[in-house]
């Protein structure tokens, strides 16, 4: 069994958390899919892309999210403008209601010795992962190289990409 | 240039560089400058030389290599450097 196998056995009922850059692309996708390639928050992906995050997300359950992801996500979508954003809101808001949020408390993130590196959000994220053993979703390879030392399970999606692609 | 073409520009251009020195190459990371007008692709591998340490060990870490390239049709890679990491494995 391959690594992503045996991941998607391992935690398909443990769940996943997206990172904030994947959550953006995830929900930029099924607001309107042809804005994935148009709008500056997710432009280096394709739609392509963004149907092999929404399908590896199908495969698991479920879906976390930490509120430091939530603010971050907030703060890329503000660039979508006035207008957009309340149709935005309003097409992904079954996707954020249905994501179970988990805090983690701010001295636990501070006493994280990768907090230099990794900074409040990605210790969110990891330290969400390491306590309900979901797998963590990201593109951020720092991240995911910590993760894996820590043997949290973790799937870059450039892996992913890469194996597609070359 | 999408990231895809970027992906595989940078691909061919560490087995033009490095040929049957490495194997194993993944994509790890894909950015785009939008001012500059760069992709920023990291690829790591590794190498087909074991060294008789790594062999004794059984430990083989990966290289990891940053290459800018151009984000234009048949752009170019202009520099490729070592991804430094605070912890891989």
């Amino acid at each position: 069994m391959g690594y992503w196998e045996n991941i998607v056995a391992k935690c398909k009922r443990k769940g996943i958390l997206l990172d904030t850059e994947l959550l953006l692309l995830l929900c930029v996708g099924i607001y309107k899919t042809q804005l994935v390639e148009k709008i500056k928050i997710t432009n280096k992906y394709s739609v392509d892309d963004f149907n092999t995050v929404a399908n590896i997300v199908a495969q698991f359950s479920p879906l976390y999210v930490s509120p430091q992801v939530l603010a971050e996500f907030s703060n890329h979508s503000d660039r979508l403008g006035n207008n957009v954003m309340r149709e935005f809101y309003s097409s992904i808001g079954k996707i954020l209601k249905d994501q179970l949020e988990v805090h983690i408390p701010k001295d636990v993130i501070i006493d994280e010795n990768y907090l230099p590196v990794l900074g409040f959000t990605d210790v969110s994220m990891m330290k969400i992962c390491e306590e309900k053993g979901c797998v963590l979703f990201t593109a951020d390879l720092q991240l995911a190289g910590i993760c894996n030392s820590k043997r949290i399970n973790v799937v870059n999606f450039n892996h992913i990409l890469g194996e597609k692609w070359f | 240039m999408t990231a895809k073409e970027a992906a595989r520009k940078a691909k061919g251009f560490l087995i033009e560089l490095l040929g049957g020195e490495i194997d194993a190459i993944r994509l790890e990371e894909v950015g785009l400058d939008e001012k500059e007008n760069f992709w920023y692709i990291t690829l790591s591998y590794s190498i087909t030389f074991v060294s008789p340490l790594e062999n004794l060990t059984g430990m083989r870490g990966r290289v990891y290599k940053k290459l800018k390239i151009q984000n234009a049709p048949n752009g170019k890679v202009v520099n490729m450097k070592i991804r430094e990491l605070e912890h891989t494995v």
